[in-house]
């Protein structure tokens, strides 16, 4: 009897799943967030939906894409579900695209609404749109699997690795928005009828974006701040130019304030490679030499975009977390005393690149 | 038997989470959060260990039975009240937050409301079974959830997103005075031993505890991970935006090749069980010292399957009162109240074992 009386009790408990079924929703891949082109309106949300088909092959990834104009974000998402037939499921949205001409006025209102749903997970990735946002998303590829599965592989060194593709999650984002020395940077994704390029990238202050890196710069930023296992970099040496593919690197920095002396900044990489590719004749005996002009040229490019960052009061890199973290007092101070003297920083980058070889051929 | 000691003091310290303990952390982290938990872990372990040595001199005897055997009426039942009162929230609170979270990020159509019943009876109807049962179940729960739990923190420490210098910025912050708030929920990890006030009963015979060299490890290293992880994730400004700072850490993780990408569903799991089983053993303490104040009919069934009842019901009745503002607020008091009584129940054991021992 007592056990029957808890069975029932249990029975109660099953009414069904508080989910809808798979086949009544809808999973949005990607989430496109552009500023909209009428006038009384704010954003235009595009949203990339799956199909699901039953094989999973090359090509045959089916997608549809739908888009809003609305004043919030909310209100967009509440007007695109009256053009639906199924609930929208925002639970494997992976990728957020924000349009570059939003970027450039302030993003706090549009990104709140993805931090604050508890369904948009926190490890989106985010990246900047050109021209816009629905227009990334449109593209067609050819060889996608699944829908969003390409602009996912090019990110977190999950599938392709580029020393130019930034990766940044959503809440490294929100993170880098609000920290006190420590800026945000976003990769751009410029749409191309058939493709998509990932090769520069957008620095932030706290409101917007502030300053476009190109691809050298996008990849120097890469190398400092040891994103990269693999990136393929180029030397002069004498005459010619020759490149080198590096497969391990490892950097680190930290500031130093010594007393009486300008504050610095150190930065050290540690590269290791062989030579991919040279427009001269190569001698092995001649290594070291090929090893400094990389460490040279390199080091010196680096110290020009860090100058023009900090021309710019932009820290990507997060030099200002790091001299708070190595300074006791109140925050408020640490950072006023930081701001004052970030002006005033010098860097100083140490390369070491460790040639292996050559290549195959002398 | 003495590993079950252990199991109570590590379910403990896994629980805080859940607690809200980090969040206070977190929340006073500019202001004395790493003063208080530097603090927290002599402070804590001088408690548990105090209690423990003096709770020991009684073998096989619960906090119960000290007390009828050496202390008057007057003070015994009043006592014995108020640590009810603390047990039973320590239960309420862990379960309605945890019922708050599976709603959130689980099952947000589902009303909480089932979600606090499912809760309720699943914990009645272990916390009403036998002191041995209750910690044969702990020692499963904890066996097959803990390894898993220790990957998670693995992949956090080692995770590229991690930002160490965020994690030292909170560190040399080390010089300011703690509040009790973040004191209390410092000490909180330590909280698990309390328990041997019924549990003392299947302790065995030996006198001294051995291995209690490692709790203060074990303890800041656990107090470490669970307020500097959050931060090392979410920057030291913007940590403090979230609700349930380490949901979000796990939310923040990836892992590629795992069972499942997102590490927040198994986080989320893993941390059901441990937080049933710390609120089950929680209400399992609040029951025996329900039925040590009965004369007569305790052994019978029914009564117990009436407190836990009312347990019950008071805990679902509580649930619909909350809201996550209010839940928060009320978790911050039971944590001061929780440190201040666990103080005085410390003083009444020790106390009593001088006594005896002159």
């Amino acid at each position: 009897m007592k056990k029957l009386l808890i069975i029932l009790l249990l029975i109660c408990l099953c009414c069904g799943c508080g989910f809808k079924d798979i086949d009544r929703r809808f999973f949005v891949v990607a989430i496109g967030i552009d500023k909209s082109e009428k006038k009384d309106m704010k954003y235009r949300l595009t949203l990339k939906l799956a199909v699901p088909g039953n094989n999973v092959d090359m090509g045959t990834a089916k997608f549809e894409l739908i888009s809003q104009d609305a004043n919030s974000m909310t209100e967009c998402v509440r007007l695109l579900k009256s053009k639906l037939d199924k609930e929208l499921d925002f639970g494997h949205a992976k990728i957020v695209i924000f349009g570059q001409s939003l970027l450039k006025e302030n993003i706090d209102d549009s990104s709140d609404w993805l931090n604050r749903r508890r369904d948009i997970q926190l490890v989106a990735w985010l990246a900047a749109g050109k021209p816009s946002a629905e227009a990334v998303l449109s593209t067609e590829l050819a060889h996608e699997r699944l829908p969003g599965d390409a602009l996912l592989l090019s990110f977190g060194k999950t599938g392709v690795e580029s020393g130019y593709i930034i990766s940044e999650y959503l809440f490294d984002f929100y993170r880098k928005k609000k920290e006190w020395g420590l800026d945000p940077i976003l990769p751009v994704i410029q749409a191309a009828k058939k493709h998509y390029t990932i090769n520069t990238s957008l620095v932030f202050d706290k409101e917007k974006s502030k300053l476009a890196l190109n691809m050298n710069e996008t990849r120097s930023i890469n190398i400092m701040k040891g994103n990269l296992n693999k990136v393929e970099i180029e030397a002069p040496f004498e005459d010619f130019q020759f490149y080198v593919s590096v497969d391990d690197l490892h950097s680190n920095f930290r500031v130093y304030t010594p007393a009486n002396q300008r504050p610095y900044a150190k930065i050290d990489v540690k590269m290791r490679g062989v030579i991919e590719e040279s427009y001269g004749r190569l001698h092995a005996e001649q290594l070291p030499a090929y090893e400094e002009a990389v460490e040279k040229s390199h080091a010196e490019l680096m110290v020009k975009l860090l100058k023009k960052l900090q021309d710019e009061n932009l820290d990507p890199m997060g030099f200002g977390l790091d001299y708070r973290a190595h300074h006791f007092g109140k925050v408020e101070e640490e950072w006023q005393a930081w701001q004052a003297l970030y002006p005033e920083l010098e860097f100083q980058v140490n390369i070491k690149m460790k040639l292996e070889g050559i290549g195959v051929i002398k | 038997m003495y590993r079950y000691f252990y199991y109570l003091v590590f379910l403990n310290m896994l629980a805080n989470i859940i607690l809200f303990a980090p969040r206070i952390l977190i929340s006073h982290r500019f202001e004395g959060s790493m003063m208080a938990v530097v603090l927290s872990i002599p402070l804590g372990f001088t408690l548990l260990y105090v209690f423990v040595t003096s709770i020991r001199k009684f073998t096989g005897l619960g906090l119960p039975e000290i007390l009828k055997n050496h202390t008057p009426n007057w003070f015994r039942i009043p006592a014995l009240l108020f640590f009810i009162t603390i047990w039973f929230f320590a239960g309420v609170i862990t379960l309605i937050s945890f019922s708050e979270i599976t709603k959130k990020f689980i099952n947000p159509d589902i009303s909480s409301m089932i979600i606090v019943l499912a809760f309720i009876i699943l914990v009645g109807f272990i916390a009403r079974l036998r002191s041995e049962t209750v910690l044969f179940s702990t020692e499963i729960l904890i066996v097959m959830n803990v390894p898993f739990i220790i990957w998670v923190l693995y992949k956090a420490v080692t995770n590229p997103s991690m930002n160490y210098d965020a994690c030292m910025e909170i560190a040399t912050h080390i010089w300011n005075m703690p509040t009790w708030d973040s004191l209390a929920a410092g000490t909180y990890i330590f909280t698990g031993y309390t328990n041997l006030a019924i549990f003392n009963r299947l302790m065995g015979t030996t006198k001294k505890m051995p291995f209690l060299w490692t709790i203060p490890i074990v303890g800041s290293c656990v107090l470490a991970t669970s307020f500097l992880i959050p931060i090392g994730f979410h920057g030291t400004i913007n940590v403090n935006s979230y609700m349930y700072p380490w949901i979000s850490t796990s939310d923040s993780m990836r892992v590629e090749f795992g069972l499942v990408e997102r590490v927040l569903f198994i986080f989320i799991y893993l941390y059901t069980n441990i937080s049933l089983a710390g609120s089950f053993i929680h209400w399992h303490v609040c029951l025996e010292l329900i039925k040590s104040l009965m004369p007569r009919k305790k052994e019978k069934s029914y009564f117990s399957w009436a407190v836990i009842g009312i347990m019950g019901l008071i805990t679902y009745l509580l649930s619909y009162l909350f809201n996550d503002e209010s839940l928060y607020k009320t978790g911050v008091l039971f944590l001061n109240i929780r440190l201040a009584s666990e103080m005085l129940l410390v003083f009444v054991v020790f106390m009593i074992a001088r006594r005896i021992k002159r």
